[in-house]
């Protein structure tokens, strides 16, 4: 056994350790100070410029058609919002005055919890998670929004219209309560108004607004139909005027550059501006004509979906494929060179970086700790011919983003059989450096999930990421109602102790199956845990046809929709996606939180009870019970038996049963036109609220701690390597149902582990194989846990340290102690 | 009875090995050694029957267990003194105990070194690695102690391997009767062999044999396996072996054989020390570092001027 010798240190590391400015590559003096800027300002601040002018147009256009309110709504926000030009800005835009990071609220969504979400953003004042709520910010929310929307946002409504026993398993028994969910079951709908999105970004820069304003003209001008006048004709009149807000907003920044450079004392930045006005009158009105425009245009279609609505996670759409033809004409025509084009690229990923996702919902903040907003920029994978789709920009894009540390955008390169080696030896590198991004998605699992749900081949090889582990296909997909969820781990509580949870002051909340003491076979504890998990499943899917069912009365998004195929042929706004677009996708997704903290549990009592009977029931249960106080030895047999991630098939095989349990029942209960509900397994940071409602697991597990996260084995647990944790996790995992939608791998390495070229040929290897095993995601943390313990002691200077949570990356500093905590726990020793 | 079915005394299956040999690789750590190096880093490998291990680190205490203080654990194997709560060892007593004594404690301080395998028991475990090896040419190595001291398990599990697709590799320090090396060498794609020292009276020294047979073994190897690809290897222990000296002889021994393909330097680490005290030995390098940076580099020089290349890093 031969280990390597000095500590190694990621390129990320390196560069905190050196106080280098950036890690690997060149930047532009420009871009870093724009980086240092936004690092400096600090925490986020809430941006309320957006929620005033909604909240005044909505109260404006009380009688309009929800469509319409939306599209005067931008309308006014386009017109009357603050209009800012910051030095060095090369691609602008932004819905407030400050360089520094800025998140939305969004009152129509959840105004009425927002007083509680102030208070909590109040006291967590210089913690981490903090967020700039000034004394200004707080009156504008609790006297001007709030008053105007309790009673008719969609949360508080949406609470109130489940039927009782949903209501109860998703909010706990204080009838009142609206706010503070069980976390047994999970609903994201009250947390964003769309399920994670990827908006055709491809129409703004190769139509421009214009044509698809003069689209909906046309077709306005040829409705014949009387019931059109009520469905259609709204719906195309949004667009018209959404189209025109967008033309009017960037047409203001073009004034407003050009009064800029008017003023401005360098000769070089008022040139600059000049061109920036250029740009901004052109795009996205028109067709993009450069690679600038392209991105410029870009940005402002984001932004703009944005501005109308969250869908907590916004695929950016492959961009390498998009961008690519207006690069390639630049480079020939001598208009550009690399340098440039990762100048711009820098700035739109600054831009991006600014973007927070602010959850004023304190269950929404614990689940998605480190301001997750998941702009997930897609590279690599295969083109609709069925060939390598990687070109000179997927290279570029990654390049570009590796000098600096940021969390956002996160990047994900779609691996398949035919990528080439030159290209994962780059996306390899990029991993090396330490920040966890690049993610890889599996083309060779995810291309026949959606042929199994009805994409054709060629729709299919053409699909993009949006959000941590998900995917789109942007104009056949149309399902923008947040999922729900289940947690793993009140599943197992309730196993064992007769349906009932501890936080919840142990009312019945599952089934009674009796006391486990009677059990005389893992075959009942088996059938108890089935039990349960298929007593909570339902009110997951009745909670969310009640919200898809709500939504259209209360959510529109006209800039959105218009970007759709179907939601323009049929002339109607995405949300009501309940009504069946014909030929579409329409899925929903089931949550599931907790996986190998379930599967541990009952591979523990089938070791412990009943094939070793080192243990009694009464011993165990009494131990859980107590919490392991008093019970040490009891809890270290319940550590130390067989866990998931080993290659032990029968505890493998516990957690394919588990899957198939759910696929069975979703496959048994599909939405209306036989789409179906997809079982998802991705924690985002889900998993440490969800641990702090769960009591103590027969895993040896304390109550309170956190659960495993994604797929992955319990933390710590998979002690064979990474080599056996791949190929375990493939065994837990039944591919056979279209149900079967994304899950999460992480993996762990030391910097000394994947040190110089064998290393990265290593990684490389391992990745190959991941793809051969047909997983469908996987990321990379590394890192040394010394780096993470020393974070912890001096936030200050590692105020840039970036870690991977779950499908997007965070700064460390950002996130809560047992966040931290948890992400130490699944950090590898170095050799 | 079958081959296999044939029976091996196995300290260990480690995956995810990259240094032993071609690729990733599973290592399967065979028991019983005929040498006792001082600086070997898994003393646990060193005797022919299954070990107990104690680490008091990880005992939980005697209030809260004490299972291994009373029967069926052997009388005053463990003990407590008094104003302690973590237990103490006696080895005098321990070392006689066998497996029951480490099922005995829930909190894995009592351990076992050493578990007896058949041949098919350990490929299930080393298939599980069977993907990564497709990609990246790795496969099974065997190591030790020393695996050619069981050559009938080593050379059916590694004909076995073979069968079922899977290359094979050892790693041997070569102290065995030939017929040993032999028999098993028929199965083996690479062989790892270990240059400890050129003088025969300090290898004894240091090893605790001559290393006259071992040079003969490996000499007969080459001339008998040419289609076997063989890799020198020298654990490089400062004021030991990490001289220029040392690096020519074993140059000059192995550079006429094409079948020789490289030649590696294991800088000595200490990762293996604290084994010593779980087990009830003695480490005696106690006032040993790792080798300095330069003289790696240096001597990894001499070596790459021999095969003609550029220097590894
Ligand atoms: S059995 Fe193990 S944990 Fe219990 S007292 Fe003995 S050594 Fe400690």
């Amino acid at each position: 056994m031969s280990e390597a010798l000095a500590p190694a240190l990621s390129s990320q590391e390196q560069a905190i350790a050196s106080g280098a400015k950036s890690l690997n590559g060149e930047v532009t003096e420009r871009v870093l100070r724009l980086y240092e800027g936004i690092r400096g300002y600090g925490p986020p601040r809430v941006a309320l410029e957006r929620p005033v002018l909604f909240t005044e147009a909505f109260k404006a256009n009380e009688r309009d058609p929800l469509v319409l309110r939306w599209a005067k709504a931008l309308k006014a926000y386009a017109e009357k919002s603050t209009v800012t030009i910051l030095d060095d800005e090369l691609i602008v835009g932004r819905p407030h005055d400050w360089l520094g990071r800025w998140g939305m609220v969004y009152p129509e969504l959840d105004g009425e919890v927002m007083p509680a979400g102030v208070e909590m953003f109040r006291k967590n004042k210089g913690k981490t998670g903090e967020v700039i709520v000034t004394d200004e910010d707080a009156k504008i929310i609790n006297e001007v929004l709030t008053p105007f929307w309790k009673g008719r946002d969609y949360a508080s409504n949406f609470v109130k219209s489940l039927p009782e026993e949903t209501r109860f398993k998703l909010y706990g028994p204080d009838p009142n309560n609206i706010i503070m969910m069980t976390c047994v079951v999970m609903a994201t709908s009250p947390m964003r108004h769309s399920q994670n999105w990827t908006p055709d970004f491809t129409k703004i820069l190769t139509r421009g607004v214009r044509q698809i304003r003069e689209e909906a003209e046309a077709k306005l001008a040829s409705l014949s139909e009387p019931r059109d006048q009520i469905g259609k004709r709204p719906f195309l009149e949004a667009v018209i005027l959404t189209c025109e807000a967008m033309t009017t907003w960037s047409r203001r920044y073009a004034a407003k550059a050009r009064e800029l450079a008017g003023a401005a004392r360098d000769p070089a930045r008022a040139r600059e501006l000049l061109d920036i006005a250029a740009i901004c009158d052109w795009v996205p009105e028109n067709p993009a004509r450069s690679f600038h425009e392209a991105v410029q245009a870009q940005w402002w279609g984001q932004l703009f979906n944005r501005i109308e609505q969250t869908s907590s996670a916004m695929g950016q759409g492959r961009m390498d494929q998009y961008l690519w033809p207006y690069y390639k004409a630049d480079l020939d025509a001598g208009r550009i060179d690399k340098a440039r084009a990762m100048e711009l690229f820098q700035c739109l990923w600054l831009n991006m970086s600014q973007v927070t996702e602010i959850k004023l919902n304190p269950v929404a903040a614990a689940g998605t700790e480190g301001f997750s907003q998941f702009p997930d920029v897609c590279v690599g994978g295969q083109n609709s011919d069925g060939h390598d789709a990687t070109n000179e920009l997927s290279y570029l894009i990654l390049e570009s983003m590796r000098p600096l540390q940021l969390t956002a955008p996160d990047t994900c390169v779609r691996i398949h059989a035919g990528t080439p080696d030159a290209f994962l030896h780059h996306v390899v590198e990029c991993i090396k450096d330490g920040k966890g991004y690049p993610k890889l998605l599996n083309d060779e699992m995810v291309i026949p999930f959606y042929l199994a749900n009805g994409a054709t081949l060629k729709e299919a090889l053409d699909w993009n990421i949006s959000g941590c582990c998900e995917n789109r296909l942007p104009n056949r997909e149309t399902n923008v109602t947040a999922g729900g969820g289940i947690n793993y781990g009140s599943v197992t509580e309730m196993t064992f102790r007769r349906g009932r949870l501890k936080v919840l002051h142990d009312i019945q909340f599952g089934v009674d199956a009796g006391d486990p003491r009677a059990w005389t076979s893992f075959d009942q504890v088996w059938e108890a845990f089935r039990g349960q998990l298929l007593h909570l499943a339902p009110h997951v899917l009745t909670q969310q046809h009640m919200a898809m069912k709500l939504k259209p009365s209360y959510f529109a998004a006209p800039a959105t929709s218009m970007l759709h195929d179907l939601a323009m042929a049929e002339c109607r706004d995405l949300h009501t996606h309940g009504e069946w677009f014909e030929g579409s996708i329409d899925h929903s997704t089931f949550e599931a939180i907790g996986k190998a903290t379930a599967i541990d549990s009952l591979a523990a009592v089938k070791h412990l009870v009943f094939d070793t009977k080192a243990l009694s029931w009464d011993e165990l249960l009494t131990a859980l019970e107590a919490n392991w106080e008093g019970h040490e030895a009891t809890r270290q047999m319940c550590l130390g038996a067989p866990k998931y991630g080993n290659g032990i098939a029968w505890v493998d095989a516990i957690g394919f049963e588990i899957e198939r349990v759910l696929l069975g029942y979703l496959n048994a209960h599909p939405k209306p036109h036989n789409q179906a509900f997809l079982l998802r397994q991705i924690p985002i940071t889900f998993h440490v609220p969800f641990g702090k409602v769960t009591w103590a697991t027969p895993n040896g597990r304390l109550a309170g701690e956190y659960l495993s996260e994604g797929i992955s084995a319990s933390h710590g647990m998979d002690v064979k390597g990474p080599t056996v944790a791949l190929a375990s996790i493939a065994a837990a995992r039944d591919r056979s149902f279209r149900e079967k939608g994304g899950d999460l791998i992480n993996m762990k390495f030391s910097p000394a582990n994947v040190a110089g070229e064998a290393g990265t040929r290593r990684l490389m290897q391992i990745i190959r194989t991941w793809s051969e095993l047909k997983h469908w995601h996987v990321q990379f943390n590394i890192i040394n846990r010394s780096t993470l313990l020393a974070a912890q002691k001096d936030p200050q200077k590692y105020r840039d340290l970036v870690v991977r949570i779950a499908g997007y990356s965070a700064y460390f500093v950002d996130l809560s102690p047992m966040q931290q905590a948890e992400i130490i726990a699944r950090t590898e020793e170095a050799a | 009875m079958s081959a296999e079915a044939v029976r091996g005394l196995v300290l260990n299956i480690q995956h995810f090995c990259t240094d032993d040999g071609p690729g990733i690789r599973t290592n399967v750590f065979l028991k019983f050694c005929s040498l006792h190096c001082k600086w070997c880093s898994n003393p646990e490998s060193i005797g022919p029957k299954p070990e107990i291990a104690y680490d008091s680190r990880k005992c939980i205490g005697a209030k809260a267990c004490g299972r291994c203080l009373k029967a069926p654990a052997p009388e005053g194997a463990f003990y407590v003194v008094e104003g302690e709560d973590t237990v103490r060892v006696n080895w005098d007593l321990a070392h006689e105990a066998g497996g029951e004594l480490a099922a005995l404690c829930p909190a894995g301080a009592i351990s076992l070194f050493g578990r007896s395998m058949t041949v098919d028991e350990v490929l299930q475990e080393v298939e599980q690695d069977g993907t990564f090896y497709r990609e990246s040419g790795g496969g099974i190595t065997l190591s030790g102690g020393e695996c050619l001291l069981q050559p009938d398990f080593s050379a059916a599990l590694l004909r076995e391997a073979r069968n079922r697709g899977i290359s094979t590799a050892i790693e041997t320090a070569g102290n065995v009767p030939w017929e040993f090396m032999e028999k098993v060498l028929h199965h083996v794609d690479v062989m790892l062999h270990d240059h400890k020292l050129t003088d025969p009276v300090r290898h004894k020294l240091w090893t605790g044999a001559d290393n006259s047979r071992i040079l003969a073994n490996f000499k007969k190897a080459y001339e008998t396996f040419p289609d076997t690809k063989f890799i020198a290897r020298t654990p490089l222990i400062p004021g030991v072996n990490d001289d220029e000296e040392h690096i020519r002889a074993v140059l000059a021994f192995i550079r006429p054989h094409a079948n020789v393909v490289d030649y590696q330097l294991l800088p000595y680490h200490r990762f293996g020390a604290s084994k010593y005290g779980f087990l009830g030995k003695v480490y005696e390098l106690q006032d040993f570092s790792p080798p300095a940076q330069e003289t790696l580099e240096r001597l990894r020089a001499i070596i790459a001027e021999s095969f003609g290349r550029a220097p590894a890093l």
